[in-house]
């Protein structure tokens, strides 16, 4: 019973939430790192995720293509939002606007090194219709969105899920 | 819900990054909406228990925002 609630809860943040489509603002697929691939970058967990999504392919012509991001990449933060799912990756490019300068870090394990790459984002991810429209996505905006709030006079909502991504 | 929610610059934050925000914020639902004033500081919340209807939610939401708009006015 009480999955199932946790489940209908779930849901009817996903009901509030915009569902966005695809992968196509970042013009790369990732997926979660399996927990090899996870000791092998040597990657950070928060709350039992690891920090990272690992690029397993690239968009010919797309924004990732454009910044230098190669399948093998662990995809760690963009700006200054740390990415421990596939839904941190959508919901960043959902409030994105095309033509914005993105921060890319990424771990390469052939020179076990961090490399920030510079992405400019070249669509705004597809958003289904209906649903709450959300302005910033990811504990890193969370200054940017005070700074909005100030200046347009308004409180902030913040949507907390619990959902496994 | 969209008209209740133009009051407010609106944040989707998940797990795990919202269990790490619950600490900072004692009593922030998880899954559920966190209302903040521009400072930082929480000025209501509701949890989403699977049990409320959007109606009942954009309701609670319009009396939080009422609620902001007013404290801004003392």
């Amino acid at each position: 019973m009480r999955v199932l609630r946790r489940f209908a809860a779930a849901l009817l943040l996903l009901l509030l939430a915009v569902p966005v489509l695809g992968q196509e603002g970042l013009g790369a697929e990732t997926r979660y790192p399996t927990p090899e691939e996870a000791g092998l970058y040597c990657l950070t967990q928060i709350a039992g995720r690891w920090n990272g999504q690992l690029v397993t392919g690239v968009t010919e012509g797309g924004a990732a293509a454009g910044a230098g991001l190669q399948p093998g990449d662990m995809l760690l933060s963009l700006d200054a939002d740390p990415v421990h799912s596939r839904d941190d990756v959508e919901d960043f490019f959902a409030v994105a606007r095309k033509g914005d300068a993105v921060r890319v870090r990424v771990k390469r394990i052939e020179t076990f090194t961090v490399e920030q790459l510079s992405l400019i984002v070249a669509q705004a991810s597809a958003r289904a219709p209906g649903g709450m429209k959300w302005h910033h996505a990811g504990p890193g905006q969370l200054d940017v969105a005070r700074e909005r709030a100030r200046k347009e006079g308004k409180a902030i909502l913040i949507g907390l899920s619990g959902a496994e991504t | 819900m969209n008209e209740a929610a133009e009051r407010f610059v609106r944040v989707l934050i998940r797990r795990p990054h919202a269990y790490a925000f619950g600490q900072k914020y004692p009593g922030a639902p998880i899954p559920g909406l966190l209302f903040l004033d521009a400072e930082g500081n929480s000025i209501g919340t509701i949890p989403l228990t699977g049990d409320e209807t959007p109606e009942e939610v954009r309701k609670q939401m319009d009396g939080i925002g009422e609620t902001a708009a007013a404290g801004k006015g003392r």
